[in-house]
């Protein structure tokens, strides 16, 4: 119940501000303007049909970059050499912000599928990897000793000690990199593209359909809330051993 | 039931110096340490902190090769010899990501089939009094229930040479005391050789069969004593007492 007074209060200033005229409604569309649109494009399976498009490109662009940037990070964190000759050069790369890749990429991969998804893949990959990093390095030194004076094998010490010591960090990077990934996909929709939540939104600028431009953002925003309550979801999963202070809060 | 053999074999333990490296220089931990340890006996390391017995427990586990002197199995260098040997520190070091019956079998090797692995670390809990606990996180048993797990996880593999770190250090009077005479039960039943080292010296003397006093740092053996009492021994025991001035004088004399 809480949880509905500020979109409450959100929707009646919305609807106040139009209806009373302090802005345009060819420039902004009305909440109830938005639902009907919301519904027209739900029934005739255009809003879907972007979403899911959408959806795609953002899962293999996230998985991707997940997936190497655990990878490599663990590489980095457990490998003196592979920290050597990797770290110096990931660091000054890092910081480059994802936006920038995209001429990069669209020039190598023309303006198609595939630069969509690296450029997120991109973007999630320097974000979880450090992450995955920062975590392994924190792991308790008594904790690896441990494994030692048991005489684990390397890769059992990953699985069982560093690995598992560095999954509440792991989680922490891939909701950061979510985060950046709905941006990432929005911004190289709206560059090139022709279909997409982000084409929805941009598409509805160009030919003045605010109604369209309101129910895009408002999906993007269901979408994006989805994605981290999923990732919230396996975290809890994966970390029910810990216990935690914010644990009461994670319910909403 | 986990088996327990007796180590065969003679301990020798005959280092000459220990130093570590410090950013200030190095220091010296360890001076000339001599003594044996005879198959089957528990020795209790006695010692002021800082006096270099967890360093000789790190140097017993081969986790730390770099000092004069040797320590030898028979005539094998420890190291190279194969002898199974397990430590319980200070603290649990449970993997707090895993179960109780989880972070004991972490302890065992992978030659073993699922099943009989789930057997025996089921057999080990129950021995150490934690059965109906094997589900449990970490953070949900009590001190002197990690602590029994962590005791079980050492046992497991029934080990040759059981290390004790101040096992019972962090522990309430009253935990300390039942955990002592558990495991004096266990260890009575398995013969294990076990070196116990503490700052504790009732602890020494009520479950030493020897008990060695080092000087503080760097550690040198000081004096060597058999407590010739039977186990289970009485903690009021007029003749323990009076070893126990004894020993209160070696330790305080520096």
């Amino acid at each position: 119940m809480t949880a509905l007074i500020v979109p409450i209060l959100i929707l009646i200033v919305w609807d106040l501000s139009v209806r009373l005229g302090y802005v345009p409604s060819t420039l902004v569309a009305s909440p109830l303007d938005t639902l009907k649109d919301f519904w027209t494009l739900s029934a005739d399976g255009t809003l879907g049909q972007h979403a899911l498009i959408s959806i795609i490109r953002l899962s293999l662009g996230f998985s991707l970059g997940t997936v190497i940037g655990i990878i490599f990070g663990a590489f980095v964190a457990t490998n003196k050499l592979t920290a050597k000759l990797f770290e110096p050069t990931i660091s000054v790369l890092a910081p480059i912000p994802a936006i920038a890749w995209v001429p990069l990429l669209i020039m190598l991969c023309g303006i198609g599928e595939t630069s969509k998804v690296l450029l997120i893949a991109v973007g999630t990959f320097f974000v979880v990897s450090t992450h995955v990093i920062v975590g392994i390095r924190a792991t308790p030194r008594d904790l690896v000793e441990l494994a030692q004076v048991l005489r684990k094998s390397a890769w059992d010490c990953f699985c069982f000690v560093l690995f598992p010591s560095a999954l509440p960090e792991i989680f922490v990077g891939m909701r950061v990199a979510m985060g950046l990934s709905w941006t990432l996909l929005l911004v190289s929709e709206i560059i090139a593209s022709s279909d997409g939540l982000g084409w929805l939104i941009w598409d509805a600028r160009n030919f003045s359909r605010p109604d369209d431009l309101f129910v895009g953002m408002i999906c993007v925003g269901l979408l994006g809330r989805l994605s981290d309550m999923a990732l919230v979801a396996v975290e809890r999963v994966c970390t029910r051993w810990r216990s935690t202070y914010g644990q009461w809060q994670s319910n909403v | 039931m986990v088996s327990g053999k007796a180590m065969s074999k003679e301990l020798t333990v005959a280092v000459d110096e220990k130093w570590i490296a410090r950013r200030d220089g190095r220091m010296q931990v360890l001076g000339s340490c001599h003594f044996q340890v005879s198959p089957g006996e528990l020795l209790a390391i006695l010692g002021e902190s800082g006096c270099g017995k967890s360093t000789l427990l790190r140097m017993l586990l081969s986790l730390d090769n770099d000092y004069q002197g040797a320590i030898k199995v028979d005539e094998s260098p420890i190291s190279l010899s194969g002898l199974k040997r397990s430590i319980v520190f200070q603290e649990p070091r449970l993997l707090p990501w895993l179960t109780t019956i989880q972070n004991v079998e972490f302890a065992m090797s992978g030659e073993d089939s699922g099943l009989t692995r789930q057997q025996r670390a089921t057999s080990i809990l129950e021995l150490v009094g934690l059965s109906g606990f094997e589900s449990n996180w970490p953070r949900q048993l009590s001190g002197g229930m990690a602590q029994r797990t962590a005791l079980a996880r050492a046992l497991v593999n029934a080990p040759d040479l059981l290390l004790l770190d101040e096992p019972f250090a962090a522990l309430d009077l009253h935990t300390r005391f039942r955990l002592q005479d558990e495991l004096l039960g266990i260890l009575g039943k398995q013969r294990t050789t076990t070196i116990l080292v503490t700052h504790d010296i009732d602890e020494a003397l009520y479950l030493g069969d020897r008990v060695l006093v080092m000087s503080g740092r760097p550690g040198t053996l000081k004096a060597l004593h058999s407590v010739a009492a039977t186990k289970p021994r009485d903690r009021t025991d007029p003749y323990l007492l009076n070893l126990r001035t004894v020993l209160f004088n070696e330790l305080v004399s520096g």
